[in-house]
């Protein structure tokens, strides 16, 4: 919702010179080189990217245009609008919880209100069908990321420890690791050592020192509600600002309902909603940055007599094998004070269980973050289900500031049976609403098992008593693969439809396997590695 | 109801609120003016009276400042419309489902002990709570239903979030709150910023 007295947030387009709050000043309106859909992570990267190399963007965003100053609190319940709060059906064995969980809105998408955790994927994770026979090799490999994750990693200043001990990246971190820590992630690394786990002070996209005029983090706490500061990144105040001064132009508020052909079969551009008017975007290239839910419902909401299936969806994999993380917490009550309100969320952080190890009975792997918690997260999340209520839960809520919190972020393989369909039921923009479908497999079930075990150890050896374990989910990933076979999977390695070669998928919709570690990292480097590729093939004019 | 023992009965978190950012302190403040919560705009006065006793029930507290806030927070959501995020298929709208199951609770209450759910003793609504929680009563009556899982569950996460986010609450277990522009400066393991709650007598 709009601020109306700020000057940033009730403006709808928003270009080098000028913002304005009405759409008649367009900057690109008919020449547009390439239009974006969503601003999030892999919109901003691809905005910034595109526009220095020189490139008319247009990016759309479905939300508004924060300004944190005015529209950021440090409370949780007014800030869940960060997240996409419209709503979404959901069925299955798991059904699974959207909107802030896991879903932005807004310029800067699910970056606004990330926990800021920034790791890489490991090599086996684009090859686990090879490996382990599970899931699905991606068509690309760590290497052909690894350039993109230093660029990515060197440009927001990712801060992290001087040597990271797992996977095919040791350090160091471009800017120092965090200090001091909170109490809850010092008693995780007690715990974890006296087991002889690793841990590591947690890589963040979180300032650890002044950079590019923004200021180190204060250990408010409040990540997951904005950062204040903006000692966070997010692209809302570092690529789309600075897409703009390279001449983006971002039109915020506006929803996009449908994606334009012609009778060639290629993409001409977008039509978008803004206060109840429908206007076009015309554009040579169409990237889709709008998230797992959003990017699938708009390509098979885009179907027209040359693609009655959607676009993009010969394969038929538009919306399938979507995954979450499963990201159950243990919640450990301890004799003294914890207070895990304290503290930026994660700042510490074991891979020591990532790679499959065929002695647990379940292939791949997961991580597991110290993770601090506010009150309105922690009472939702033991009440969630009526588990705890009444006197039980006021007296849990009584003992908050003596609890401390690990939580799971595993791997889930990918199931085409978990997908993103069409509902029947309408919104506002006459858009049929997105039925998000989810069930965990056997493995997944076994890796959280042996999870939730690994983290009631750590809390024990750490001197605390585990008390709740919730069952939770975070991220989302997949419903568009890349693949190499136009039979089995939406788009090339670098995003490009099989389909139609002047529309491309770019963020966390790509992920052909969830992996097990926060994925934004890797969102980030594929959208710069795809901005490289548009880049190249605009110059040897073959887009 | 049991007693309950703070650690911290002397912090008051609002002691604080010079030291933070106007629109956090805009939006928090709110929440202790009542007589800004009447007259409902969603909610007619009996659906309002209903909540607020099935709310104590489920948080097991009473007092009224407190669960004032938690109705109005029923209020001004379903008022605004906004998106549920996600709602499981087959189950009603989360207007209908809380509407209908609170017209539903009054004629399953009549049915079985002749009163509608607040003119019952407190005893009795306790112990018809704990049936629905557990999922031993269902809510229908005369052809209608209300999915009672869904319903319970709705209730209970939105008082939740609105209890929890209610300052009073918030210096009862000892939370310091919004945290801009000051932060923590003390945050490892057995430290202190002045400011927050002590089990010493702050
Ligand atoms: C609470 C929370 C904590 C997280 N913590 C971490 C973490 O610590 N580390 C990590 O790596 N990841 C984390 N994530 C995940 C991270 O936010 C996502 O991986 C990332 O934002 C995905 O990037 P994206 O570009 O694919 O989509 P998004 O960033 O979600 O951007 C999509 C954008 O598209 C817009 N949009 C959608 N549909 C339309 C439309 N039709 N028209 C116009 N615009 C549209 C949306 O409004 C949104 O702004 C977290 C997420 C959440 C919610
Ligand atoms: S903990 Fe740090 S990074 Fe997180 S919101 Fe607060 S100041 Fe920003």
């Amino acid at each position: 919702m709009a601020n109306s007295r700020d000057t940033v947030t009730h403006h709808a387009v928003h270009s080098q010179d000028h913002r304005h709050n009405d759409l008649n000043h367009r900057k690109y309106e008919d020449d547009a080189d390439v239009c974006i859909v969503g601003a999030g992570a892999a919109g901003g990267v691809l905005a910034y990217e595109l526009s220095k190399s020189g490139l008319k963007v247009v990016i759309i965003e479905a939300g508004p245009f924060w300004n944190p100053q005015t529209d950021f609190a440090s409370d949780e319940l007014s800030m869940t609008r960060l997240g996409w709060q419209d709503t979404r059906l959901v069925s299955g064995n798991d059904p699974l919880q959207l909107g802030h969980n896991n879903s932005g809105k807004g310029v800067g998408g699910g970056t606004t209100h990330f926990t800021g955790v920034f790791l890489r994927f490991h090599e086996s994770d684009f090859r686990t069908r090879s490996e382990d026979g599970v899931g699905e090799d991606w068509p690309i490999r760590y290497e052909d990321l690894a350039p993109y994750y230093d660029k990515i990693e060197k440009d927001i200043a990712v801060s992290g420890p001087k040597h990271f001990p797992w996977g095919s990246f040791h350090g160091p971190y471009p800017y120092p690791e965090r200090e001091p820590l909170s109490a809850n992630a010092e008693i995780f690394r007690i715990g974890c050592e006296k087991l002889g786990i690793r841990s590591v002070v947690a890589p963040l996209a979180i300032n650890s020192a002044p950079f590019d005029g923004r200021p180190p983090c204060i250990n408010r706490g409040f990540c997951n509600q904005g950062c204040l500061p903006n000692a966070k990144f997010s692209t809302l105040i570092h690529h789309i600002p600075k897409a703009i001064q390279h001449g983006a132009e971002v039109i915020s508020d506006s929803m996009v309902t449908q994606i334009q052909t012609n009778e060639d079969g290629r993409v001409t551009g977008v039509t978008f909603v803004h206060e109840g008017k429908t206007y076009k975007q015309k554009a040579r290239i169409v990237i889709l940055a709008n998230f797992v839910v959003e990017t699938p419902r708009l390509l098979l909401h885009s179907a027209n007599a040359r693609f009655p299936d959607g676009l993009a969806n010969s394969s038929g994999w538009v919306g399938k094998a979507i995954m979450p993380h499963s990201s159950n917490d243990v919640y450990g009550i301890f004799p003294e004070e914890i207070r895990l309100y304290k503290g930026t969320p994660v700042l510490a952080t074991t891979q020591d269980f990532y790679e499959t190890d065929s002695t647990r009975g379940f292939a791949r792997g997961y991580t597991l973050h110290a993770h601090g918690s506010r009150p309105v997260e922690m009472a939702k999340s033991i009440s969630k289900g009526a588990k705890l209520w009444g006197s039980d839960l006021r007296k849990a809520m009584l003992d908050y500031n003596f609890y401390g919190r690990i939580t799971l972020v595993g791997e889930v393989l990918p199931d085409p049976a978990n997908r993103v369909t069409l509902a029947e039921e309408k919104d506002e923009y006459d858009m049929p609403l997105a039925h998000v479908s989810f069930s965990y497999g056997e493995n997944d079930k076994r890796l959280i098992n042996h999870a939730v075990a690994k983290m009631n150890e750590i809390i024990q050896a750490a001197g605390g008593i585990p008390a709740f374990v919730t069952d939770d989910t975070a991220h989302l990933m997949g419903g568009c693969r890349m693949g190499n076979d136009p039979q089995t999977s939406v788009t090339n390695g670098y995003g490009q439809t099989h389909d139609i070669p002047n529309l491309f998928v770019a963020g966390a919709s790509l992920f052909v396997t969830s992996g097990g570690g926060n994925p934004t990292n890797t969102v980030m480097a594929l959208a710069a590695r795809t901005a490289d590729y548009i880049v190249e093939q605009s110059k040897r004019q073959e887009l | 109801m049991p007693e309950y023992e703070p650690h911290y009965p002397r912090f008051d978190v609002m002691r604080e609120e010079e030291n933070w950012d106007p629109h956090t302190r805009e939006i928090v403040t709110k929440r202790l003016k009542n007589e800004s919560f009447y007259p409902y705009r969603y909610l007619t006065q009996h659906e309002g009276d209903t909540l607020f006793r099935l709310c104590a029930i489920l948080l097991d507290d009473a007092r009224s400042p407190v669960l004032a806030y938690v109705v109005f927070h029923f209020d001004s959501t379903l008022q605004a419309g906004i998106g549920e995020a996600q709602r499981k298929i087959g189950v009603p709208k989360q207007s209908e489902l809380i509407r209908d199951g609170l017209a539903l609770l009054d004629q399953v209450c009549t049915e079985r002990h002749g009163n509608r759910f607040i003119s019952m003793e407190e005893s009795d609504q306790r112990r018809f709570v704990g049936q629905l929680v557990r999922g031993e009563i269902g809510l229908s009556s005369g052809g209608r239903q209300v999915p009672v899982r869904e319903w319970i569950n709705k209730i209970l996460t939105e008082a939740v979030a609105a209890y929890y986010s209610h300052p009073s609450i918030w210096s009862e277990i000892g939370y310091a709150g919004p945290a801009y522009p000051r932060g923590y400066v003390r945050s490892e393991l057995g430290l202190t910023d002045p400011w927050e709650a002590r089990r010493d007598g702050k």
